[in-house]
């Protein structure tokens, strides 16, 4: 009963964090591609610079590397909330642009097959967000009447990811998994403006570009892990995990009017877009049960990116394309204290950080991101049980010619919940 | 379960911390739309043509109104620029509570009086009216729109005659004695206002321009006066009605489109909306001059009506669907501030229209106000200056994203 409470408050947090995000915003660079990408591999991983391919766990199901799923030894649920706040400056606007949007980082059930060998895991994480606003001032000379108004663009929505797939481990030394990985969403662009005026004359407009893409992938992962390398109990994992490229079908409708008939008019295109590739790789080195440190790097393609519709950033009829190759490199160090019979005793505490070149380039100027990552991970009585509180700290882009200067703020709340399924009781 | 203190308070802000968004124009400058800011674009009507339409009846109201503008019509004018007209005009009038005894009063005279408010036509002109008591034994009549406009009702022999101008704010008629002495007892009856038909008002033109004039039926001024031996009673008006014959029609002038309340003739107007392609649409201001001078010239007036109706048209079917009513403002007709006129033309601009063309029809629909029927009587005219001088029909839209 205790457990079917923890789970439920677990998904109450999620989607708590999920009504946040259905309707307030983020980074003005969500607009491009098919928005701003997003990863939860796990708590653990998002605390260590968002690395993942070689970091192996009891505790943790790590999303980012089917491989290691076979190191499941309990049936574990986790559900991870995350509330970021962004503060964007330019070089053009006087005020700074301050927006605050939650989500869902993760939500997964994993199931070892067979302990320590075979696991079966399914999830769900967001692909990518899209929760961009920009709103700027102007007026209208109307016959002669300087009519103010308000110029509103809007992005909402984004990407899902529903994945669903097995880990299993070769003797001692190397693992091997595969997902299937379903990726769809609905992303929608707004752009509304309204006049500043008591009269009825003026109508807000509202144009809206509603784009619904579905498709699906699949990811391999292999990891191999050297123990006893410097001493008795150390351990180096090298992971790497590979998302093949898919074309997704993009449904394309666009509704034009004004508010008072907002469904004046609907046109629909259909096309298609291929997603590029994800390659991840990484090394972790686990000294002893006390340390741990990893170092990640991701790799994805979007300068190859292709599509028959436009999207942000892309349209090749317009002659646009600002889309670039993505590169992430990303590191931490966790702290595990060790025993005690108090949870401060028991506490993991986790440090790291990552730079990366986004996959957009407006005007070819490039936009890097620099983060520092970290957090707690607090056991509690439920064994196998941890609840992880992370923060990300970083800033994002410059405030030269036309780009955005983000800082941001990132807090992540991760129940985890692990127990023994499936295991036939010795004694009655 | 106890789950530590600190995670729980951050569950709940989780759930609970407001959404929130200090909106700013950053970031605008990274958005590739260029066509996002609004802008005013006019369209000048491509034509403006005269439609000819089903002519409709006017002047309807019936005996229940009270409504200031409900007028009848009677006279004949020659108009070389919109046409001849001649109207004829039928009124009833409703017996008012009678104390009881006075049924037994005798009726010692009747006249007739009618305040006149309105003419259309040459102001120096003097045109003789005939009164006429309108059959009661071919039926009874009622406001109805299946009438046609020239619809004639059956009457009876020229019980007297006035000579009306423009000068005259009231006409009196007379009624002879014969007539009084034959009516004596249906004035006074309890079932006259079933019995009785009402009058008709018939002009003679004797020469000249002539002209049509217009009485106030809703008002004491007009009524029916009784004087019995007892007491003077006041019958005042019921259902009107303004039978309508036009002339041939006229050449149609050069600068503008003729068209005349009750002459089913309306102005068709084409606006190359391709242009603008499909944009959003924030308002649409439609502006259509009229040719003034012809409101007065010399001692013939024409009123210019004070509103019209816009129709959005189906020139393939014909198909007409009225949009909204728009007034006359400055020499022009004005639509400015109607949200119907906006989506109507957004639905234009996306191609989503059930309407090609625009049609303005001079005067207000006929329908009902407070539950009765009404239609408005006069020959007001709209004279719709066409493209190619120094004013044309435009439509102003503030579009975004065109």
């Amino acid at each position: 009963m205790l457990r079917l409470a923890a789970l439920l408050l677990a998904l109450a947090a999620a989607a708590g964090a999920q009504a946040q995000g259905s309707t307030n915003y983020g980074s003005i660079y969500s607009l491009y591609g098919l928005g701003e990408r997003s990863e939860f591999a796990s708590s653990q991983a998002a605390m260590l610079g968002n690395g993942g391919a070689a970091l192996r766990s009891s505790v943790y199901t790590n999303l980012s590397n089917p491989a290691l799923w076979s190191d499941q030894v309990l049936t574990t649920f986790s559900a991870a909330g995350r509330i970021t706040t962004v503060r964007g400056v330019d070089g053009a606007s006087d005020d700074p642009s301050v927006g605050t949007a939650g989500d869902v980082a993760s939500v997964l059930l994993g199931v070892p097959l067979y302990a320590g060998r075979l696991g079966l895991v399914l999830s769900y994480q967001p692909y990518s967000r899209v929760n961009y606003r920009s709103a700027s001032t102007g007026t209208l000379d109307s016959e002669g009447t300087p009519v103010g108004y308000t110029l509103n663009l809007e992005g909402g929505g984004g990407l899902q990811q529903l994945s669903g797939g097995l880990g299993f481990r070769l003797g001692s030394a190397l693992q091997i998994g595969a997902s299937a990985d379903v990726i769809l969403g609905t992303e929608e662009d707004v752009q509304r403006t309204a006049f500043d005026t008591t009269s009825t004359a003026f109508a807000t407009t509202r144009r809206s570009r509603s784009t619904r893409v579905s498709g699906v992938t699949a990811t391999v992962g292999a990891a191999g892990t050297v123990q006893n390398l410097l001493g008795d109990d150390d351990a180096l994992t090298v992971g790497a995990a590979l998302t093949f490229p898919t074309a997704l079908s993009v449904v394309r409708t666009t509704t034009l009017g004004e508010t008072l008939s907002r469904d004046t008019l609907t046109t629909t295109q259909d096309g298609d877009a291929t997603l590029p590739l994800v390659l991840r790789g990484g090394v972790a080195y686990r000294a002893g049960p006390r340390w741990l440190a990893t170092v990640d790097a991701l790799y994805e393609p979007w300068g190859g990116f292709e599509s028959t519709v436009p999207v942000g950033g892309f349209d090749p009829a317009a002659g646009v394309d600002a889309l670039r190759d993505r590169l992430r490199v990303g590191g931490g160090v966790e702290l595990s204290p060790g025993g005690g019979r108090r949870a401060v005793a028991r506490t993991a505490l986790r440090l790291g950080g990552y730079a990366e070149r986004g996959l957009y380039a407006p005007e070819g100027q490039g936009v890097a991101t620099y983060a520092l990552t970290g957090g707690v991970s607090v056991p509690n009585r439920l064994t196998g049980s941890r609840i992880d509180l992370g923060v990300e700290v970083g800033t994002r882009g410059s405030t030269e010619g036309v780009l955005v200067r983000d800082t941001f703020v990132k807090g992540t709340l991760t129940f985890n919940f692990g127990e023994r399924w499936f295991v036939r009781r010795r004694f009655n | 379960m106890r789950l530590p203190p600190r995670p729980l308070l951050l569950l709940a802000a989780l759930a609970a911390l407001p959404a929130c968004q200090d909106a700013a124009g950053v970031g605008v400058g990274l958005i590739d739309d260029a066509d996002v800011d609004p802008a005013t674009r006019t369209v000048e009507a491509a034509s403006v043509e005269a439609a000819d339409d089903r002519r409709p009846a006017i002047g309807f109201a019936d005996s229940t109104a009270a409504l200031a503008q409900t007028r009848v019509l009677a006279g004949d004018v020659a108009d070389p620029v919109f046409g001849d007209a001649r109207a004829v005009g039928y009124l009833d009038v409703v017996r008012p509570a009678i104390p009881e005894g006075m049924a037994a009063a005798d009726v010692r005279s009747v006249r007739l009086e009618l305040q006149r408010t309105y003419v259309y036509g040459d102001t120096t002109a003097a045109l003789a009216l005939a009164l006429r008591q309108v059959d009661a034994g071919a039926g009874s009549w009622s406001p109805s729109l299946d009438y046609a406009a020239d619809t004639l009702f059956a009457v009876g022999p020229v019980l007297t005659s006035t000579t009306v101008s423009a000068a005259d704010e009231t006409v009196a008629f007379d009624l002879p004695a014969s007539w009084v002495e034959a009516n004596a007892e249906l004035l006074l009856a309890a079932n006259f206002n079933e019995a009785f038909e009402g009058f008709a008002l018939e002009p003679t033109r004797a020469g000249g321009a002539g002209a049509v004039f217009g009485f106030q039926a809703q008002t004491p001024q007009t009524r029916l006066r009784v004087i019995t031996t007892n007491d003077t009673l006041s019958y005042r008006a019921g259902e009107v009605f303004s039978s309508l014959q036009r002339g041939e029609p006229r050449p149609a002038p050069d600068a503008f489109v003729a068209a005349q309340v009750g002459s089913g003739r309306s102005v068709r107007l084409l606006f190359p909306l391709d242009a603008i392609g499909p944009a959003a649409l924030a308002r649409a201001v439609l502006r259509a001059p009229l040719e003034t001078t012809v409101a007065e010239e010399g001692s013939f007036v024409r009123p210019v009506a004070q509103n019209a109706t816009l129709f959005g048209v189906d020139t393939a079917t014909g198909t007409r669907t009225p949009i909204v009513i728009v007034t006359v403002e400055g020499g022009a007709v004005s639509a400015a501030q109607s949200d119907r006129l906006t989506q109507a033309v957004q639905a234009a601009l996306l191609g989503a229209a059930a309407f090609d063309a625009f049609e303005l029809v001079p005067g207000a629909l006929p329908g009902r106000v407070q539950g009765t029927l009404f239609v408005p009587a006069s020959l007001d005219v709209l004279p719709v200056l066409r493209p190619g001088g120094a004013e044309a029909p435009r439509l102003s839209l503030t579009v975004v994203g065109s």
